[in-house]
C-alpha cells in the first residue's frame, strides 16, 4: 500500500515536472518568437528611415542641379527689363496703367512731350551700340538685341493686342491708337508750353467737331501767358481737332477717329519748342492686365535656353 | 532551496536561457540600429542648400540692382556726386544680406565715378553673387549711360 503510495507520489512529482518543464520551455519559445518578430519588425522600420534618407540625397542634388540652371532662366527676364526701363527712361516718358473691374475699365495715364531737347535718334543709335558693346557681351551665353524698329524713326509701344502709342519723333508726333476699337469712355489731357521768350505764347485756339458725343473730353493748357479749359463731349468714332495757332505754326490733337483708327488720339507738333503732355486715357476693355512693351525683341541663348522676348516695360 | 516538486530548478532554467537570449538580441539590435543611424546621417549630410542660397542671393541682389535703378537713386547720387543716396538704400535692405555698389561710366570699366558699401558688412571673396545694371541719364540735351555692379553676399 505504502509502496503504491510512494510509486503514485513519484508518478504525480513526474507529470508535474513535466507539465512544468513543458510549460515553460513553451513560454520561452513563445517569448524568443515575439522578440525576433519585434527585432525584424524593428529592422524593417528603421531600414526606411535609411531608404528615406538616401532617396532624400538622391532628390535633392536632382533637385539641385535644376536649380542651378533657375539663374539661367531668370537672366533673360532681367536683362529685357533693364533694357525696357533704360528706352523709357531715354525717350524720357511716363506710363501707367491701371484697370477697374465691374464693369471692365482700362485707364491709361501717360506723361510725355512732342519736340524733345535732345536727339532722339542718336541717343536711341548710342544706346544700341552701348548695349551690344558694354552690357550684352558682358554676360552668360549669346545676345541679340534687335532695336532696329525703334531706329526707324518712330517708336512703338503696344499695349497687348489692344492698343499701340507710336512716337514719330521725325515728324513730332505722338499717336495713341485703339487697335481693336475699344469704346474711349473719356480722355483727360493737359498740356503746357514753357519757355516762349515771352513772344512765341499761344495767340488762338480753334475747336473743330462734328458734333457731341458719349466721350467726355476735359482740356486744359498752360503756357507762359496763357491757359485754357475746355470740357466738351466727342464722338469716338468721328474726327474732333483742336488747333493751338502761335505765331508761325500750331500744335494739333485729333480726338476720335485719328491715326486711321477710332477712339484715338493724335498729338502732332510743328512748333520749334517742347509742348509736355499727360494724356488720361479711359477705355471699356475686357482685359484684367496688359503687358506693356517696346517694338524690340531680345534674344538669350545659353546652352539649352533659347529665350526670344520683346522689351517689356510692364505686365 | 529547491521546492517540494523541483519548479525551482524548473524556473531558473528557462530564465536563465530568456536572460541569454536577450543580451545577444539587444547586441544584435544595438549595432543594427546604430549602423542605420548612422547611414543614415551619411545620406543627410550629403544634402546641401547652397545651390538654393546661391539663386536667393542672386535674385536678392537683382532686385536690390532694379530698386535702385527704378527709384532713380543711381540717377540722384551722380547728380549729387555722391554715394549717399546708394548707401542709404542698401542700408534699408534686409539685415543679414550685404551689398557693394560701384557705378561706372560707359567709356571707363576701370575706375567707378561711386562706390560704396553697406554700413557693417566686410567683403568676403566666396559666394558673392554679381550682377550689372545700366542706367540712363540725360544731362544738358544729351544722354549718357552708365553701369552699376551690385555685388551681394550673405552676412557672415
Amino acid at each position: 500500500m505504502n509502496q503504491k503510495k510512494a510509486s503514485t507520489a513519484l508518478r504525480a512529482k513526474a507529470l508535474l515536472s513535466l507539465l512544468a518543464s513543458t510549460c515553460f520551455s513553451a513560454k520561452g519559445f513563445i517569448s524568443s518568437k515575439r522578440g525576433f518578430l519585434f527585432t525584424i519588425s524593428v529592422i524593417f522600420f528603421a531600414s526606411t528611415l535609411v531608404v528615406y534618407s538616401q532617396a532624400y540625397m538622391t532628390q535633392n542634388a536632382l533637385r539641385e542641379k535644376l536649380v542651378l540652371t533657375v539663374p539661367r532662366q531668370t537672366l533673360p527676364a532681367y536683362l529685357t527689363d533693364d533694357l525696357a526701363f533704360d528706352l523709357q527712361r531715354l525717350l524720357d516718358f511716363n506710363l501707367s496703367v491701371s484697370e477697374t473691374a465691374s464693369p471692365y475699365k482700362m485707364n491709361i495715364v501717360l506723361g510725355d512731350s512732342v519736340a524733345k531737347n535732345f536727339d532722339i535718334r542718336k541717343g536711341l543709335t548710342d544706346y544700341n551700340n552701348f548695349a551690344k558693346s558694354y552690357l550684352l557681351n558682358r554676360v552668360a551665353g549669346i545676345q541679340s538685341f534687335d532695336m532696329n524698329n525703334l531706329l526707324d524713326g518712330k517708336t512703338e509701344l503696344f499695349f497687348g493686342n489692344l492698343f499701340r502709342y507710336d512716337y514719330d519723333y521725325d515728324n513730332n508726333a505722338a499717336y495713341f491708337l485703339a487697335l481693336k476699337d475699344n469704346n474711349l469712355n473719356r480722355v483727360d489731357l493737359n498740356i503746357t508750353v514753357k519757355n516762349s521768350n515771352g513772344s512765341d505764347d499761344l495767340n488762338s485756339m480753334i475747336w473743330s467737331s462734328p458734333g457731341s458725343g458719349s466721350t467726355q473730353l476735359r482740356v486744359h493748357y498752360v503756357d507762359d501767358t496763357n491757359t485754357f479749359d475746355l470740357a466738351v463731349g466727342i464722338n469716338p468714332l468721328q474726327t474732333s481737332t483742336m488747333t493751338l495757332h502761335y505765331m508761325d505754326a500750331n500744335l494739333q490733337v485729333v480726338f476720335g477717329l485719328a491715326g486711321g483708327r477710332t477712339n484715338s488720339v493724335l498729338i502732332d507738333s510743328n512748333i520749334n519748342r517742347q509742348a509736355n503732355y499727360l494724356l488720361g486715357l479711359t477705355y471699356d476693355a475686357n482685359a484684367v492686365s496688359l503687358p506693356v512693351f517696346f517694338n524690340a525683341t531680345l534674344r538669350h541663348t545659353d546652352g539649352k535656353l533659347d529665350s526670344n522676348t520683346w522689351l517689356k516695360l510692364m505686365n | 532551496m529547491q521546492s517540494k516538486f523541483g519548479l525551482d530548478k524548473c524556473v531558473r532554467a528557462p530564465l536563465g536561457k530568456k536572460g541569454f537570449v536577450i543580451s545577444v538580441d539587444v547586441l544584435i539590435s544595438l549595432m543594427m540600429v546604430s549602423f542605420i543611424i548612422v547611414a543614415s546621417l551619411f545620406y543627410l549630410s550629403q544634402v546641401t542648400l547652397t545651390s538654393w542660397n546661391s539663386v536667393d542671393l542672386l535674385n536678392v541682389t537683382q532686385d536690390e540692382a532694379m530698386i535702385l535703378d527704378k527709384s532713380a537713386v543711381f540717377e540722384t547720387s551722380l547728380s549729387q556726386n555722391s554715394a549717399e543716396p546708394i548707401l542709404a538704400s542698401i542700408n534699408a535692405s534686409p539685415e543679414n544680406y550685404c551689398f557693394e555698389v560701384s557705378v561706372f561710366s560707359q567709356s571707363d570699366f576701370t575706375l567707378p565715378l561711386l562706390h560704396t558699401i553697406k554700413t557693417g558688412c566686410v567683403k568676403r571673396s566666396s559666394d558673392l553673387s554679381s550682377v550689372e545694371q545700366t542706367f540712363v541719364v540725360h544731362s544738358g540735351g544729351s544722354v549718357l549711360f552708365y553701369v552699376a555692379r551690385i555685388e551681394g553676399w550673405i552676412k557672415s
